[in-house]
């Protein structure tokens, strides 16, 4: 499988071959996920839980369950936060109905995504989209963004460290905390910004701002049903979120809510 | 592709990198009530124009929720990517108009500006204080929420304004550049703006709840009688005015703090290099 290089570029691979999705390409999976995820996200309610219920079942057809369950834990305190906004105080509506309500368009959009990139290398994405004409300044603002997250994390994780012990409190009252913001942003900010000097020289000597097309090289799965299905998924959520928009204009009630009783 | 539009590019993703290290690491260092999660969007807005700022703040939103695997993902901030493209829309806009540019206090038209501008913001206050805050009569009438949250609506207004006096007398007197007011008050219009478009998603997306400390601001503002809509209206017009205030004044100070001939290569460089 393809990989994303530091500089953003998409590595060259073999033909794409993954387990339990083989012979579905990675846009079409992008299509679903993002079809699922917008109409959960629309409607809510039981819609959202049947797409939260199909990403589940997916993850453990296609071996991405791990992941999934991970992402599920990471809701955990957006559970907790809402079970107590809305079911514990007494003010404004809400209750344990809007907490479910939100946790299940929540799961919706979450789940079908985390598993979009759990069975799918962003590289392999990327590469598929500049294949069907995605521009390739598109790609590489994606591939370099993805590959500069662990990096500048870590820089900034250093960045602290270096500065707790130059003396800088981070644990005192909030003023303090306060004056130790210019400290700790600025060396990461102003070393990202002249690094961007350095990074765009290394592009253009590589000719990134030459005229043109790049060849994509890699070839993914294709065919008639693959077509058909994106087209249809498309279909299917401009036609749910247009459906949903027009609900309340037309006077119909709004979609049921999940209840626990 | 022109060379400043090659480093806008790669300004970037380098952007997006910062407002998910920023917006994860150093807010949990310094457990400060602030998202700290668009300084990289605000300053590719303002060296690189709207465009560039806009879809720096998506993307940022998109990737963190979506594409990072837990524990560094956010799931909640996916539908926030509309308001963050607002904020780097607006940013580029405060760039083409240079208002992040250094001005020092002894030029008398930059003195000028910034206390015109620190005029205006304290008209609309007085405005926004006589037609809303007059009583809680004149708050349910002219707002429509509720009377109850009258007083802890009031509690974040006036800190909101004092956060500004405060940051714009230290710009004006101690750093002693009018140029820093005039980015405040750009973070304070963005703030205002970015809790508008963020509490119907909240309210109505995710029923008020992000799973950040904002989320205790929102219960206080539900304990003091506000409804849940106007708790998280109420919990982003405290939060954003006061995030993005702090955002844009380092952006501000991290942008004077560059040699002008690395922001002078930017498509808006010109704008923060010209001389007052």
């Amino acid at each position: 499988m393809g990989v994303i290089r530091e500089d953003g570029g998409v590595a060259a691979g073999p033909a794409l071959r993954l387990a339990g999705a083989g012979g579905i390409a990675p846009v079409t999976r992008l299509a679903l996920a993002v079809s699922g995820g917008g109409l959960g996200l629309a409607w809510g309610g039981w819609v959202a839980i049947a797409v939260a219920a199909g990403g589940a079942a997916l993850a453990l057809a296609l071996g991405g369950a791990r992941r999934l369950a991970l992402a599920g834990l990471g809701l955990l305190p957006v559970v907790l936060s809402s079970l107590a906004l809305n079911a514990f105080l007494p003010a404004g509506g809400g209750g344990v109905a809007t907490a479910l309500d939100a946790l299940a368009r929540l799961l919706a959009v979450t789940l079908p995504m985390t598993l979009l990139f759990a069975v799918t290398p962003a590289a392999d994405l990327l590469a598929d989209l500049e294949a069907r004409g995605l521009d390739r300044r598109a790609v590489f603002v994606l591939g370099a963004a993805l590959a500069a997250v662990p990096g500048t994390r870590e820089r900034a994780a250093g960045v602290i460290e270096a500065q707790r012990a130059r003396g800088l409190d981070t644990e005192g009252s909030w003023p303090r905390r306060v004056r130790g913001l210019l400290p700790l942003v600025g060396p990461l900010v102003i070393g990202s910004l002249i690094e961007v000097e350095e990074r765009a020289l290394a592009l253009e000597v590589r000719a990134f701002a030459a005229p043109g097309r790049r060849t994509v090289l890699r070839r993914f799965p294709e065919g008639r049903w693959q077509r058909a299905a994106r087209w249809a998924l498309v279909g299917l959520l401009v036609g749910g979120v247009a459906a949903r928009v027009a609900l309340p204009l037309a006077g119909l009630p709004a979609p049921a809510r999940v209840r626990p009783w | 592709m022109s060379p400043s539009l090659v480093r806008t590019l790669v300004l970037m993703p380098v952007a997006v990198a910062l407002n998910i290290a920023l917006g994860s690491t150093v807010q949990q260092a310094l457990r400060l009530p602030i998202y700290m999660d668009s300084l990289g969007t605000v300053l590719t807005g303002v060296l690189g124009g709207p465009l560039a700022g806009m879809a720096t703040g998506a993307l940022t939103n998109l990737i963190w929720a979506y594409v990072l695997p837990a524990p560094l993902a956010a799931p909640t901030a996916g539908p926030f990517a509309i308001t963050a493209a607002v904020i780097g829309l607006l940013a580029g806009a405060w760039g083409r108009l240079g208002l992040f540019r250094s001005r020092p206090v002894r030029d008398l038209r930059s003195l000028a500006a910034a206390l015109g501008a620190a005029v205006a913001v304290a008209a609309v206050v007085a405005y926004t204080f006589g037609r809303a805050y007059a009583s809680p009569r004149a708050f349910a009438t002219n707002t429509g929420f509720d009377p109850r949250a009258f007083a802890s609506s009031e509690v974040a207004f006036a800190i909101v304004i004092a956060a500004f006096a405060a940051l714009a007398a230290w710009a004006l007197f101690v750093r002693r550049d009018a140029g820093a007011v005039l980015a405040l008050v750009a973070g304070l219009a963005t703030g205002l703006v970015a809790a508008l478009v963020s509490a119907p998603i909240a309210a109505f997306v995710f029923g008020g709840v992000t799973g950040f400390g904002g989320d205790l601001v929102i219960a206080a503002f539900r304990a003091a009688g506000a409804s849940l809509y106007q708790a998280t209206l109420e919990q982003g017009l405290l939060s954003d005015p006061l995030d993005k205030m702090i955002v844009c004044l380092l952006a501000f100070l991290v942008l004077s703090g560059l040699p002008r001939r690395v922001l002078a290569r930017f498509p808006n460089g010109e704008r923060l290099v010209e001389s007052g």
